[in-house]
């Protein structure tokens, strides 16, 4: 085709588009782009530090206000580590506070469960309704049968404040955040090995910049953290440092690195210990390091070599060449200054947090620890905050049923080991909650549940009452939790739209109805007044508060920071620190790495495994390979956990695999996962120019693959699981493992402009890492086939209420 | 006259797309409507299959096509004598479109509801405060800049990067792309 003809077909495609596609419907809501006016952008009067609530990077931001109302946000040139460098979807707030389709008044069911029917309600009664059904089911079934979900889209002072006092006073454990999906494996393997769960590193240019040599495994920082990756890429490059990154596709990261090493989702940890083996076996030890700072390594280094964990015998497990994990592991161990950057790839597997602790391993025996431009980097908060009942106004309650909400389906179902009748949630677990299909069907069977949310999504269809939020400078907040321990105040500087109300007013009002008010205060609705009294008690965050973080020009400060006055810590654990007030350089019992105890093994015995790192991986692999079969179902006890002791887990033991063990009728390995910078699990997809740049489900799918099944570039397809089937477009490109697809997350059913099945309708609920209870989203089999002509059936998201 | 441009760095472009956020914003884009886009250009014709992440946007050419496909009278678009950027005047747009399918660069869409062209003028509001172009001052890459092209190809040169040679058709775009991964 000639270059003048594509480009009449472009313009072509681009006018169909506008005419038959997704202008009618913005058309007749004209508040989907405000930008799109004629005339000058109004220009700010007044212009405030604050920092965007997205996603957990928390980049500072600026943001621009006329008359009380946003009209940009830019990033903030004062902050020395974003260098007012922005993403995406900070520039999407815009979006997010000016949208026609936020919910403003709350919502009572009238239809079916699921249906999403609903009419207006006020506040008051909708919340004297709901704690008259709570109390009901407290009476009926016990404190326990309440659980609490918090969401991502909460915000730190919910998840960790107001939500967690109410939990404890009302006398439930059976309440998490989605940190059982994302970082659990990571924190917990940090925690058990240097006794703090998070990076010891930051995220600046004598730090982590530093490095000589960066190893990305199971990690798409290009695209989870945007702004941090670029300021690592641009130090790599001036420095001339090396890349190399590990994960079953061409990530943007793998693009951009000096290798991509494509592995077998799920063998991570086959790969660590053949590095280990290598560094073991070549003397690349750094003794002094481990003599002095490391407990157990020779345990570990006799077991690694007895089991003959050796880069030939990884090979054929993790696909990647014998050769390549030597060099990999010499050049680690060389490299004057080593960082691994590992992720969710690692987390979300049975063996999330042993893989974790390999790595974490390879680190400390290498000497890559404790020092700038060296360690293991990761999503996870190891500083301790947040705001607790005290404890004679805690009702005695029995151990969580999981640490997984994925755990508590049995409860729902079957009612054993106790039963589990509602829930207050926010967010969109119905999209995010593995295993879909069970999770609705349990959901169906609740007494009561409420949720508290921005939009009306595919959860909200399933809520007896639906609260509207607010969020970010909506109502004033903290931006999460760096990974790098920085904490973004944010002041409330915009109102919400109609009646909808901070996440804090509904637990302060609800908690007035059961007589909590005299901890959850009325002064608590001020987010500024309750962080400072409740949320920094411990010791790391004390220094932490709003005064401390409101003096800085670009709003954040750096824990641990014991008093206001206290000089921030760029790196933990150097040579000749200590920890806070321990007196040891490691928060640990020894003071030291502890990468094998005797406590260490008492604890793994306890949950049927040793805290020796064996090999096993994920059942569901295409050849044979050891792994978990659990001692116990959900429905049962199960064992209390020795790692989060409120908890009650499921024990497991390795098993070898099957002698015939025949790939069967699903052929290939599904692999889900953030989709882009632009969206951040499913609040993003109501923001029309994240769904501009990234509008259908996707299934990455090899050339190769791809051919045998008739499946061409941009055909619609279904992908099929032993749990469920969904649609979506396929992407064919090279740039992933042949036997391997990938499935973004964060898509719904419900949502305004393209909606799709979330993919978690072919995730599993049973499989999951006994130490962290981190669920496997990342290595399940499954087929693709090509769809038959015809329209994809979609769910309208339609106007579920007439009234929203 | 002195040639403003922008520099990409392949090497330092995530294909995150903050750039069209930024530029949207600036300038107040709805949907189908772009001065910029971000390709994702993959190439699996290698041993190595690759991904490249590449800023479409004006190219600022020599001998813009654009302008000469505009049949207006005067010219909706025309290349400022000052500066070497093409600007246009949305007032005068008969909606014709000929130079959206001159530009083989794509650099150029229609805004279907408001009948008008839109295209990078390296936002020239913005330069005139004394600020960079939006899409310049938010890459979480930090792979845009912007300057006089000479300045730009110097620094280029004294930084031993190779400039990608992207003027297929002759039109002396002044855009400067640094080569990405050897």
């Amino acid at each position: 085709m000639t270059r003048r003809a594509d480009a009449a077909n472009g313009s072509l495609r681009r006018r169909g588009r506008a005419l038959f596609g997704l202008l009618p419907e913005l058309a007749k809501n004209q508040a989907e782009h405000p930008y799109d006016q004629h005339g000058p952008r109004p220009e700010a009067d007044h212009v405030e530090p604050g920092g965007c609530t997205f996603c957990f990077n928390s980049c500072s931001a600026l943001f621009h206000l006329r008359d009380r109302q946003l009209v940009r946000v830019t990033g903030n040139p004062a902050d020395p580590v974003t260098r007012g460098r922005v993403c995406p979807k900070v520039q999407f707030l815009v979006q997010l506070h000016q949208n026609k389709r936020r919910l403003t008044r709350p919502l009572k069911r009238i239809g079916e469960r699921g249906e999403g029917r609903f009419a207006p309600i006020s506040w008051d009664t909708a919340l004297d309704e709901l704690a008259e059904k709570l109390d009901r089911l407290r009476r009926e079934y016990g404190s326990e049968a309440l659980a609490l979900f918090l969401g991502t889209r909460t915000g730190a002072l919910t998840s960790h404040g107001y939500s967690q006092v109410f939990a404890e006073m009302w006398g439930t454990h059976n309440k998490t955040t989605t940190d059982p999906y994302c970082g659990a494996s990571g924190a917990t393997a940090l925690r058990l090995t240097q006794g703090f769960a998070g990076g010891a590193n930051a995220f600046t240019e004598t730090d982590l910049g530093s490095a000589t040599f960066y190893l990305c495994v199971g990690e798409n920082m290009a695209e989870t953290r945007p702004v941090y990756f670029g300021l690592i890429n641009d130090c790599r490059l001036r420095n001339g440092a090396r890349m190399v990154t590990i994960d079953p596709r061409l990530s943007a990261t793998a693009a951009m690195s000096d290798e991509w090493l494509p592995i077998r989702p799920g063998t991570d940890m086959a790969l660590a210990l053949a590095m280990l083996h290598h560094v073991f076996a070549n003397d690349l030890i750094d003794h002094w390091f481990c003599e002095t700072w490391v407990e157990g390594w020779q345990t570990i280094r006799d077991f690694v070599l007895e089991r003959a964990y050796t880069p030939e015998w990884a090979e054929p497990i993790t696909g990647i060449p014998a050769s390549r994990m030597h060099q990999l592991a010499a050049d680690f161990a060389r490299a004057e200054r080593a960082v691994i950057f590992g992720d969710r790839g690692l987390n979300q597997h049975a063996n999330g947090t042993q893989t974790v602790r390999c790595f974490l391993m390879l680190c400390a025996v290498t000497g890559q620890y404790g020092r700038p431009g060296s360690g293991y980097m990761t999503i996870a908060s190891g500083i301790p905050f947040g705001a607790h009942a005290p404890v004679e106004r805690r009702p005695p309650a029995r151990p969580g049923l999981r640490r997984s909400p994925t755990g508590w389906l049995d409860a729902m179902l079957t009612g054993r080991p106790h039963p589990l009748r509602g829930l207050l949630m926010t967010a969109n677990p119905m999209s995010l909650w593995p295993d879909q299909n069970r999770a609705r069907e349990a959901l169906r069977s609740l007494d009561v549940i409420a949720h508290c949310e921005l939009f009306l999504n595919e959860s909200s269809a399933f809520a007896d009452y639906v609260f509207p939020a607010a969020t970010g400078i909506e109502v004033g907040d903290v931006n999460r939790f760096a990974e790098d321990r920085r904490f973004v105040w944010i002041d409330k500087q915009i109102e919400p739209p109609g009646d909808a109300r901070p996440d804090s007013h509904f637990w302060i009002e609800l908690g007035k109805r059961f007589g909590f008010d005299d901890v959850l205060k009325d002064e608590y609705h001020d987010p500024a007044v309750f962080w400072d009294a409740m949320m920094i008690p411990d010791e790391a965050v004390r220094g932490v508060t709003v005064a401390r973080m409101r003096r800085s020009p670009y709003r954040w400060v750096r824990a641990p920071l014991p008093t206001e006055e206290a000089a921030e810590i760029e790196t933990l654990f150097t040579a000749g620190s200590t920890y806070l007030g321990t007196g040891k350089r490691f928060p640990t019992r020894s003071g030291k790495l502890e990468l094998w105890t005797r406590c260490l093994e008492e604890q793994f015995r306890q949950v049927g495994l040793s805290a020796l790192p064996e090999f096993y991986t994920d059942a569901g692999q295409l050849m044979p390979l050891p792994h978990l079969e659990y001692l116990s179902s959900d429905a049962e006890e199960g064992v209390r956990s020795p790692f989060y002791d409120t908890y009650n887990t499921r024990g497991a033991r390795i098993v070898a695999p099957e002698g015939d063990h025949l790939p069967g009728a699903f052929d290939l390995e599904l692999v889900t996962g953030r989709p882009s910078a632009a969206h951040f699990h499913s609040w993003t997809h109501w923001l029309w120019q994240a769904q501009e740049m990234w509008p259908d489900l996707f299934v990455q799918i090899h050339p190769d693959a791809a051919a045998p099944r008739g499946i061409a570039d941009g055909d619609r397809v279904t992908v099929q699981t032993a749990h469920g089937r969904i649609d979506a477009v396929a992407w064919v490109r090279a740039g992933i493992r042949r036997e391997c697809v990938f499935v973004p997350i964060g898509w719904g059913e419900r949502q305004p402009f393209h909606p799709w099945q979330s993919v978690n309708f072919l995730t599993g609920s049973d499989e999951r890492c006994p130490i962290s209870e981190q669920t496997n989203l990342k290595t399940t089999l499954c087929r693709v086939s090509k769809r038959g002509r015809g329209d994809i059936p979609r769910q309208s998201s339609g106007d579920p209420t007439g009234a929203a | 006259m002195t040639q403003l441009a922008l520099l990409i760095d392949l090497q330092r472009c995530t294909g995150c797309r903050s750039c069209e956020a930024a530029c949207k914003l600036e300038n107040r884009l709805g949907t189908d409507v772009f001065r910029t886009r971000v390709l994702w250009l993959e190439d699996d014709t290698g041993p190595t299959p690759r991904l490249e992440f590449v800023k479409a946007v004006c190219q600022q050419c020599e001998r813009p096509a654009c302008v000469r496909a505009c049949p207006v009278v005067p010219k909706v678009l025309h290349k400022r004598d000052t500066d070497g950027i093409v600007v246009f005047d949305t007032s005068r747009c008969t909606g014709c479109q000929e130079c959206v399918k001159a530009c083989p660069y794509h650099a150029i869409s229609f805004d279907y509801e408001h009948q008008h062209i839109e295209k990078c003028t390296l936002c020239h509001e913005r330069r005139d405060q004394g600020l960079e172009p939006a899409c310049v001052s938010v890459c979480p890459g930090r792979a845009l800049s912007f300057g006089p092209v000479e300045e730009l190809r110097t620094r280029a040169d004294l930084q031993e990067r190779a400039i990608r040679d992207v003027d297929h058709f002759g039109l002396r775009p002044s855009t400067v792309y640094l080569e990405g991964q050897p």
